[in-house]
């Protein structure tokens, strides 16, 4: 069955009995209403044209135009032969002339249409006369007291009585309610496809929460009354690859949620660590639960690549009471202490009535900074840059990684964000600058090397100094090093962080910023701080292929750079389509799994360790993470 | 499109519809009202979807018609200026309730339909799919199908002769695509099988 097989079924126009019967009602309803408007004295024609339509005493144009009058539609009659243009007063209105105050032509109307819609309004036009048909169009009028209005209409071609062409009548209206209704349609349909409904922040690996997302929900839960805060870490941190690693994680995290209670909120807080928040729960129930999952998570055999493992594990917990004070940061940072204190005295679980006091808190934070720079258990890592330019890679990234007792190296980020909150991280990062010097001494001189600094140690007044001095010291050629900052909403002293930007650009070093996007970074940022470089962040670039939006902000921030002088950087990069994508855009630099992972660099200080591989995920994703 | 199908189409649909267009001598306005007033309002419904606004909009029509029925009786087809008053007091309707100017229809997601089984079924459906047209499209469309001639439907809707015939094609050929998105694609006479 096609249209044709169903216009000629429902050519039959009889009417049903049903329909009959309703006709008969109808009918006897308009008699009613007709003797009630009589009697009632009401006007029944008012302005109808009790004209027959079908006695045609009018050439075409001037009968449209009467319908159109009646329809209260504005029109306008250009006629061919005599070349003469009018408009109804209706159409004067729409133009914002009251009637009879202009003189129609086509020099008018040109002036009253918006410049950007000119071009489509004659070729509207043209179309009709040339093809002798109908055409429409809505565009914009620009009144005489620039006032914009949207008007839509009809564009007909008219013939004479003896069928020639006569000219062209248009038909309009002011549609400018209607039109901006119709782009707010537009506009939420896109709002819908581009904005994700769940917040970013879950690991992908495992599917849990972020470690910042993670402490958003303690101390959303902690405000809602008491509970315990769980961290179990897992032990060793082993693998030869990160998707090992990310395998291994995805299984542990399956054996955690399955133990938790259906409430409970997980999330992976470190790369080997993982939290459950226990709300309304008693401290001997959390710690019954805590020792159930330290256990499974040791009885249960896992398969990486072709080796079966067991795993250690250690549980450390805090009852957090909503009259507290202590932010959710914090207590995880004590249920981390409390994990260490279990593992360090070999029992499954330390459990903690109550937050540690702030200044106990920063004496174990501090100390733990220290002992790994006292006992050189910091190593670096490099991970390559692909510049898009020469498709060769010209930069590395210098990525700080810690060492466990076994020789095997793990992420900062906890470290580094804890190192931060307690302001110890200057020590840090002068480590990283000296080792990085130290480094690009020995290596090529025509490589560059791409430097991470805390936006902590940036307003420290010495920064600029020790950064001086190294050079000198190692005899480094300043040109070889770009400083990424991250995070400029952190930095302490924002006039000392400004000197150290320009200083370090004058002695002849860049400045990138990294994350750009993603972190809390102002625009207004990239014009008083001297920027070489912009890394986008990696949340935009990871799945942009399937994200509009991600696309949209990418080129949005490429554009953006380019016309200020500054070189773009993508990280996360992992596959040609996105590659190609980002060359596409004019993105400078490419980083990332499909140009190169993180590799140890053998340093004169462990020349034997040579840790593998060990992080969980990207370092400094996972320091924002830790640090955002 | 094959300019023979609407002539065809209108000749076979002319012969059903009789002389309905044209008033009897001395037809009473009891008489016409009943015979018409139900194809007033399928013109209207292909144009909206409103069913109520559309009753209310033929029922004053129809009063007015009343209230000139001595003139009105008199023309060659009263149902011409009944047309055009229904349409025109509808758009008074569609005014007053703000519903007056009808663009940019929002995209009806192609709904697989049973078959019609009878002229009732059949002119459902095309009520379902006319008022996915542009109104002046939708109203050419059903004056055409129901016999009325180029130049009639160009006096009642008050549009041009030239316009009539680019919408009768125009609409034929988006019915055509809804037939086919409801899966009416089979060469004609044939069941869907």
């Amino acid at each position: 069955m096609n249209l044709d097989d169903i216009l000629a079924m429902a050519s039959d126009q009889t009417l049903s009995q049903l329909e009959r019967a309703r006709a008969r009602r109808a009918t006897r309803r308009v008699q009613q209403e007709y003797q009630r408007a009589v009697s009632a004295g009401r006007e029944l024609i008012d302005d109808i044209d009790v004209r027959d339509p079908l006695a045609a005493d009018v050439d075409e144009a001037a009968r449209i135009s009467r319908a159109a009058q009646i329809a209260k539609l504005g029109t306008l009659t250009w006629v061919r032969a005599s070349e003469e243009l009018t408009w109804s007063d209706e159409m004067s209105l729409i133009f914002g002339y009251p009637p009879g105050t202009t003189r129609p032509s086509i020099r008018l109307l040109t002036r009253l249409i918006h410049p950007d819609d000119a071009d489509e309004v004659r070729r509207t036009v043209e179309a009709a006369w040339r093809e002798r048909t109908v055409k429409e169009t809505t565009f914009r009028v620009v009144r005489p007291d620039r006032v914009t209005r949207y008007v839509h209409c009809h564009v007909e071609f008219v013939v004479d009585g003896d069928n020639h062409p006569y000219g062209i009548v248009v038909t309009g209206q002011d549609i400018t309610e209607v039109e901006l209704a119709r782009q707010e349609r537009v506009r939420l349909a896109r709002r819908r496809e581009t904005v994700q409904t769940e917040l970013a922040g879950r690991d992908p690996a495992t599917g849990l929460l972020s470690r910042q997302r993670f402490a958003d929900e303690i101390d959303t839960a902690r405000r809602g009354g008491s509970g315990v805060l769980l961290v179990v870490a897992v032990e060793p941190a082993v693998g030869a690859s990160t998707d090992d690693q990310d395998r291994l994680a995805s299984a542990v995290a399956t054996v955690v949620r399955r133990a938790a209670r259906r409430a409970d909120v997980c999330g992976r807080t470190g790369s080997g660590e993982f939290g459950v928040l226990m709300h309304r729960t008693t401290l001997d129930s959390a710690t019954a639960l805590a020792r159930t999952i330290v256990e499974g998570i040791r009885n249960q055999p896992f398969v990486v690549g072709q080796a079966r493992l067991r795993l250690d594990a250690a549980g450390g917990l805090v009852r957090y009471q909503g009259r507290d004070e202590t932010r959710g940061i914090d207590l995880l940072v004590d249920a981390e202490t409390a994990w260490r204190q279990a593992r360090d005295s070999g029992v499954p679980c330390v459990a903690l009535e109550q937050p540690a006091p702030a200044d106990e808190r920063r004496e174990i934070c501090r100390n733990r900074v220290r002992a790994y720079l006292a006992d050189d258990r910091l190593t670096l890592y490099t991970q390559p840059i692909l510049d898009m330019r020469l498709n060769q890679i010209t930069r590395q990234e210098i990525l700080l990684r810690l060492v466990d007792d076994g020789g095997k190296a793990y992420s900062a980020s906890s470290l580094l964000g804890d190192a931060e909150r307690i302001d110890e991280v200057l020590p840090i990062d002068r480590w990283v600058i000296d080792r990085t010097m130290e480094l690009i001494a020995r290596g090529a001189h025509t490589s560059h090397y791409q430097v991470n600094l805390s936006s902590r140690s940036l307003g420290d007044p010495h920064l600029l100094e020790h950064v001086q001095g190294s050079l000198l010291h190692y005899d480094v050629d300043p040109g070889q090093l770009t400083f990424e900052i991250t995070e400029t909403a952190r930095i302490a002293n924002l006039t000392e962080a400004h000197n150290f930007a320009h200083g370090i650009r004058e002695i002849g070093c860049q400045l990138a910023l990294d994350d750009f996007g993603s972190g809390y970074v102002p625009f207004a940022f990239l014009t008083y701080f001297p920027v070489d470089l912009v890394k986008v962040g990696g949340e935009f670039i990871s799945g942009i292929q399937d994200s509009a939006a991600n696309r949209t902000i990418v080129r949005s921030i490429v554009d953006m750079c380019r016309a200020l002088g500054i070189r773009t950087a993508a990280e996360h990069v992992e596959d040609q389509v996105t590659m190609n994508l980002l060359r596409d855009y004019g993105v400078d630099f490419a980083q990332g799994y499909l140009v190169g992972k993180p590799k140890p660099v053998n340093t004169p200080h462990r020349p034997a360790t040579a840790p593998a591989e060990a992080d969980y995920t990207d370092p400094e994703r996972a320091l924002r993470v830790a640090t955002g | 499109m094959r300019s023979g199908d609407n002539a065809m189409v209108r000749a076979e649909s002319a012969a059903r519809l009789g002389d309905r267009g044209q008033a009897e001598p001395d037809l009473s306005f009891e008489e016409f009202c009943q015979q018409n007033i139900v194809q007033v309002e399928r013109f209207l419904s292909s144009q909206c979807a409103d069913r109520g606004l559309v009753e209310d909009a033929v029922q004053e029509a129809f009063i007015t018609a009343r209230d000139k029925w001595e003139q009105i009786r008199d023309f060659e087809k009263p149902l011409a200026w009944m047309y055009k008053t229904a349409r025109y007091k509808l758009l008074v309707l569609r005014r007053r309730y703000r519903q007056d100017v009808v663009l940019g229809l929002d995209e009806v997601p192609p709904e697989r339909l049973a078959e019609p089984a009878d002229s009732a079924e059949a002119r459902e459906l095309l009520r379902s799919w006319l008022p996915q047209l542009p109104p002046r499209q939708a109203e050419v469309f059903t004056m055409a199908f129901e016999g009325w001639s180029d130049l009639e439907i160009a006096q009642v809707l008050g549009i041009a002769y030239n316009t009539v015939r680019a919408y009768r094609q125009e609409a034929r050929r988006r019915l055509k695509e809804l037939a086919q998105q409801a899966g009416f694609d089979a060469p004609a006479g044939r069941g869907r099988g």
